[in-house]
């Protein structure tokens, strides 16, 4: 008997990537199927956010914090990957959200998370570009930001060092399975690659697989839209989001124009480190169609330019959209699958794929070594929608 | 390809010689000329391909010969304009 299980990873995004790292890491033999380019699906159509600011204080936000940990040694001890900690900003649209924004400021430090609320002087003083009638915002400390694409590759890099086998452009067509546990996969090529243990970390096309084996997940595609500028001055070296994005991404009511709420149109900024910016954001069900749609794009940029009437002036040089696996209660999926023994899940980040990479990573060789994982597992189960139906929406 | 110097620029926006392609490739591996561009901002400058795509390409072609995929995508605006212009056309125009 072999003393740690042979693993194959499903999916080379930053998520398959992660656990291909960390399982590596400890010493397991992994073999990671991506059907296309390394993070070529969602991990290199997003931005770089690596968030406690929009987290639910609680679980949400010490998920996030741990993984915030996490990254911050992997930022050390990968190659570079255009990682850094400038903190993120909410700026408030209106009046109405100050006393929203302070409740949320007072909430998070109770947890013991490093915000703080500004006021009309202290917003406009750490943000001089913001337009004149925004009322206030607040400072999360702890949030960082990295070059999404680099990062997944370095995981990559890193897993092979530690003897990863990495297999880009071969799909996995089917799961197999014997007297009711997991045997291996089957390639589109028609290969047969038997291991012990499958973790499938697809996002959005992690259904496709499991649906056969009876298993029904509920991610969808959430379809998210960002603008790149040219190379140029920049509004700040921090990300900063409106409010309002808050209330979006939670499906919450908002006061704005309609046609943002139509869109889940809301103000995301990013500086990166090769001199431009990027501008988001929208979140949309209109299934898998990853083509920037001009209309969105429109209504991103006159977003924008309501914040930073500056921007007006900068220059748009190119548009794209990803695929964002979203879950009924914005919780990923990191979860043993019960029914069916050696298999694994891995998937429905949303928005937080980059972020929650890395406890993701390590969550999954403590549930593949049968570790502790000293994290509730019980909100990452994979079989929570169906025990509780629709009666547990986000708070 | 294999006779050029490693001093050779293949996108002046970026400022990306194929030295620093080759080193790209060797250390990340990339499989796909896609990849090699989010890795190195090769052809992600103010022209977006506009001066570069024709020197890219034969790269791609010359280091992914096995993938079909080897043409850069095109995407709106296709050509840079000021984010204020931007939001004044008209949604018919396209």
């Amino acid at each position: 008997m072999s003393s740690s299980p042979t693993v194959i990873i499903v999916g080379g995004g930053v998520i398959g990537a992660s656990c291909a790292y960390y399982l590596s890491t400890c010493g397991i033999a992994v073999d990671l199927f991506e059907a296309g380019d390394i993070g070529g699906g969602t991990s290199s159509r997003c931005d770089g956010n690596i968030l406690a600011i929009d987290k639910d204080p609680g679980f949400d936000s010490q998920l996030a914090l741990q993984s915030q940990n996490l990254l911050a040694d992997l930022a050390q001890a990968l190659g570079p990957m255009e990682y850094r900690q400038p903190g993120s900003y909410l700026v408030c649209d209106n009046r109405d959200e100050i006393p929203m924004a302070q409740q949320w400021v007072a909430m998070q430090r109770s947890q013991g998370l490093d915000f703080s609320y500004l006021d009309y002087r202290a917003v406009h003083h750490a943000l001089p570009d913001l337009a004149e009638d925004i009322p206030g915002g607040l400072y999360c400390a702890s949030d960082a930001t990295v070059n999404p694409l680099l990062y997944t590759h370095r995981l990559i890099e890193a897993a092979r060092d530690q003897g990863a086998r990495i297999h880009a452009h071969q799909g996995v067509q089917q799961i197999l399975t014997t007297g009711g546990r997991v045997a291996g996969v089957r390639l589109e090529s028609g290969e047969t690659v038997l291991r012990d243990m499958v973790v499938v970390s697809t996002g959005i096309w992690a259904p496709r697989l499991l649906d056969p084996l009876g298993l029904s997940i509920p991610i969808r595609p959430r379809k998210g839209h960002l603008l790149v500028s040219a190379r140029g001055p920049q509004f700040g070296g921090a990300k900063v989001m409106e409010f309002g994005y808050l209330m979006s991404k939670f499906g919450q009511e908002r006061i704005a124009p309609s046609n943002l709420v139509e869109h889940g149109i809301a103000l995301v900024y990013e500086p990166t480190m090769s001199h431009n910016f990027l501008l988001g954001s929208s979140r949309e069900f209109v299934g898998e169609d990853t083509r920037p749609n001009p209309h969105v794009a429109r209504l991103i940029a006159q977003r924008a330019i309501r914040f930073y009437p500056g921007m007006a002036h900068a220059t748009l040089m190119r548009t794209y959209a990803g695929l964002r696996p979203f879950t009924p209660d914005h919780f990923p999926i990191v979860s043993r699958v019960h029914p069916m023994p050696g298999l694994f899940i891995a998937a429905g980040h949303e928005g937080d794929g980059i972020g929650l990479s890395a406890i993701t990573g390590k969550l999954m060789s403590d549930l593949v070594l049968d570790r502790d994982p000293k994290v509730d597992m019980r909100l990452l189960q994979w079989d929570r929608f169906h025990k509780e139906d629709d009666d547990h929406a986000h708070p | 390809m294999p006779t050029h110097n490693d001093e050779v620029i293949l996108c002046r926006c970026e400022g990306i010689t194929l030295g620093q392609v080759r080193a790209a490739v060797q250390q990340l591996q990339p499989t796909s000329l896609r990849e090699l561009k989010l890795v190195t901002r090769l052809g992600m400058g103010m022209c977006q391909g506009r001066v570069c795509r024709p020197i890219i390409q034969s790269v791609g072609q010359a280091m992914f010969q096995d993938r079909s995929e080897t043409r850069l995508a095109y995407q709106i605006p296709t050509r840079p304009v000021s984010f204020g212009d931007f939001v004044k056309a008209d949604d018919d125009y396209e």
